[in-house]
């Protein structure tokens, strides 16, 4: 549905599929992170539909404590509609994860960049 | 054998008792630090129950107090998110949220900034001069930071991401 669109009365939103859900959850993340430079979404490698939407977020201001996902579970009546785990990294960090020296937990791999709206801030 | 859902629930439940103990005593004319000790262990179970959620071994949690500084904010921003205030506001609570996790954290007596931070709201501590500080007799420089409007809403956070996690 188009921003501003009205709904007709009764209807109900379609849920967001879990890509859907995980670009706009690390945009609105990024709305109020001026210093979450990236994303990304990771997979599990037998990820299913019900695993959680899990996200690495390479943050400027966080602090360098190695990989430690926090999991969140689903709130749809705040409009989260799966469980979420949120690695948050720093810079420093994910060049680590990306020479391989920092591993990510459980096979995880990162599958995506998620593009982050920077008009946003 | 309990589910990592079970231990995260398990650590919210007694985060949230915390967190009431905390209420109760900072209501009393009893010494800050009393009051402060019981939000310092909530904030720690409440990000330890997230870590639980994830699968991570709720028996390597149990040994460390350095938790805080890192999680609780982007447990707050959890929180923020979806809210309906404008972003600027967002933005400038969980900046805020930033520096009182880390005071919180502080107020652990094995967190102490590599030396540069002993004070903490179980033993006494010497400063760099000699002089022997107790926690009774200190004021906390997080007992400013939650007064601050901003510190309200953070406590107002945490309690209902506690309450989330433990329902």
């Amino acid at each position: 549905m188009a921003s501003g669109a009205r709904r007709p009365k009764g209807s109900r939103a379609r849920k967001p599929s879990k890509p859907e859900f995980a670009r706009t959850l690390a945009n609105r993340h990024r709305e109020i992170e001026p210093e979450l430079i990236a994303a990304y979404r990771l997979e599990a490698p037998d990820e299913t539909d019900r695993d959680p939407i899990k996200l690495l977020e390479v943050n400027r201001e966080t602090i360098a404590t190695g990989i430690m996902p926090l999991g969140f579970p689903p709130s749809p009546s705040r409009g989260v509609p799966y469980a979420t785990v949120i690695v948050e990294i720093t810079p420093e960090e994910f060049e680590q994860v990306q020479a391989g020296r920092l591993k990510l937990p459980r096979g995880w791999r990162i599958a995506e960049e998620i593009p982050l709206n920077v008009a946003s801030r | 054998m309990a589910t990592p859902q079970e231990w995260a629930r398990g650590y919210a439940r007694q985060a949230l008792a915390d967190l009431d103990a905390w209420q109760a005593l900072a209501a009393t004319d009893l010494a800050a630090c009393q009051s402060l000790h019981f939000l310092q262990m909530a904030c720690e179970k409440l990000a330890k129950a997230h870590l639980c959620a994830t699968g991570n071994d709720p028996a390597g949690l149990q040994t460390s107090h350095a938790f805080g500084a890192k999680q609780l904010p982007t447990i707050i921003r959890d929180e923020l998110t979806f809210e309906k205030v404008k972003s600027k506001l967002r933005q400038d609570i969980l900046r805020y949220a930033r520096g009182l996790a880390r005071e919180i954290e502080l107020l652990a007596p094995s967190v102490d900034s590599a030396g540069k931070r002993p004070d903490n709201c179980e033993y006494p501590w010497e400063d760099a001069t000699g002089k022997l500080w107790v926690p009774v007799d200190y004021a906390f420089p997080v007992d400013q930071l939650l007064l601050h409007p901003h510190g309200f809403k953070v406590l107002k956070l945490i309690r209902r991401a506690t309450e989330r996690l433990a329902a």
